[in-house]
């Protein structure tokens, strides 16, 4: 049984545990949030927070994470970074197609959680492993800036 | 498939004597996109004594399941390591990725593989014996053989790398680059780590490492002989043959990253730059 904590809430599950957590996410549990776009840890689409570190779920067997906290961009929603990484991407005019958005959120919001007011070259290597095909980057790193200024006391 | 979730070294070595062969998993950043994982898993994410990193009189001593991001975040841990752990594809894949993984793997675009061979580095691997944990410890240099390839035995698990502490002191001058095509996520075209330490006038170690531009890691044990002893002016006298014996194993091919002529090309200059540091 591969037991793991998920956006707060336990769950069991009978599969193999080389399984990529990336499937549970989308396929058991319909946090379909979670993107996925290379799977093999070269986008950034399907990030997660595991322990609080930003974490490719393309790349990680579920077996391996027991025990330790995982959090998606659903699980996210709720908090009130989301709702200023959420505002921020918005008034940035950060989103463009929208695929990467929710890894480029996940990486933002772990770089702030470690750095509350990081320096443009700091956003720029937190964000260095998502990538954005409509080459927003600009604006997305303008977002997490407007964040991190809007939401001081958040992280 | 089935898993096994060792807590211990003991546990974890037993595992590998029972069922010889079994994938051993610890960051799984390049395991889950090979896809190679046989019919036994062995999880050494959470064995604790692999989890830790610690700075004595010896060395630096870096335990196999230590992810790339605590390596990054460790007061003990110089600088000029931080320097290539930080070039290491993405802050995601630093969040799992380890060095013990990253040696194992055995590519010859190994990041690691460069400074752990400049900095005699040795791996630590362990078995089971009659009464407990056997250990033994090699240098790098002996433990990976080729592509994919390691000295590696069906029953071991490596636990740790360490780095002499003679390598980190403040004697030592280095030199590293990692050529790529982007700053993150870049698998190298080639990538340099020189060391050399001195003892008054002398040059006591000296050691180039070149990545991507062979099989193997290309290291030249022939110039470190020739150059331990030397002053820096001997070894400017010097300096035309020294090369040419450091880049006698240089011998990179065409591939997708790059091509053959550039990767020569790059690491003479590169090696120029350490030598120009060097005599200075």
């Amino acid at each position: 049984m591969i037991k793991l904590t998920i956006d707060g809430k336990e769950y069991s599950f009978d599969k193999d545990p080389t399984i990529r957590l990336l499937d549970i996410l989308r396929e058991d549990l319909n946090k379909t949030g979670v993107k996925e776009g290379c799977g093999e840890g070269e986008c950034g689409a399907c990030s997660v927070l595991i322990n609080g570190r930003l974490t490719n779920s393309c790349l990680v067997a579920a077996g391996s994470v027991m025990g330790e906290e995982i959090i998606t961009i659903e699980g996210l929603r709720e908090t009130e970074a989301f709702k200023v990484l959420d505002q921020a991407f918005a008034d940035a005019g950060a989103v463009q197609c929208g695929f990467c958005i929710p890894g480029m959120i996940m990486a933002g919001h772990a770089l702030l959680l470690q750095n509350p007011h990081p320096t443009e070259a700091e956003v720029r290597r937190g964000i260095s492993g998502n990538l954005c095909r409509c080459t927003g980057y600009n604006t997305i790193v303008r977002a997490i800036f407007l964040a991190a200024e809007r939401g001081d006391g958040v992280w | 498939m089935v898993a096994y979730y060792p807590e211990t070294i003991m546990e974890a070595v037993s595992l590998r004597k029972d069922h010889p062969g079994a994938t051993i998993y610890a960051g799984g950043t390049d395991l889950m996109v090979t896809k190679k994982i046989g019919e036994h898993v062995i999880f050494v994410t959470h064995v604790e004594e692999m989890r830790t990193l610690t700075r004595d009189e010896n060395g630096l001593t870096i335990g196999a399941a230590v992810p790339y991001v605590e390596i990054l975040a460790s007061h003990e841990v110089p600088e000029i390591i931080k320097d290539v752990i930080v070039d290491i594809a993405s802050p995601a894949i630093r969040s799992r990725g380890t060095v013990a993984g990253n040696i194992c793997n055995a590519s010859p675009a190994g990041d690691t593989l460069p400074m752990l061979h400049a900095l005699d580095a040795v791996v630590c691997l362990a078995s089971a014996g009659d009464d407990g944990v056997v250990c033994r410890q090699m240098p790098i240099g002996e433990f990976v053989l080729g592509v994919r390839r390691t000295a590696l035995q069906e029953n071991e698990v490596v636990t740790a790398i360490k780095i002499p502490a003679d390598a980190l002191t403040e004697n030592n001058l280095y030199a590293y680059k990692k050529v790529g095509a982007r700053r993150a996520e870049a698998i190298s075209k080639l990538s340099f780590f020189g060391r050399a330490a001195f003892g008054g006038e002398r040059i006591t170690t000296f050691r180039t490492a070149f990545g991507s531009v062979f099989i193997i890691t290309a290291v030249s044990p022939e110039a470190s002989r020739l150059v331990e002893g030397m002053t820096k002016a001997e070894l400017a006298q010097k300096r035309e043959e020294i090369s040419e014996m450091c880049l006698k194993n240089v011998k990179p091919i065409d591939d997708q990253r790059s091509n053959a002529a550039y990767r020569a090309l790059a690491a003479r200059n590169l090696l120029k730059d350490f030598l120009d540091k060097v005599t200075e």
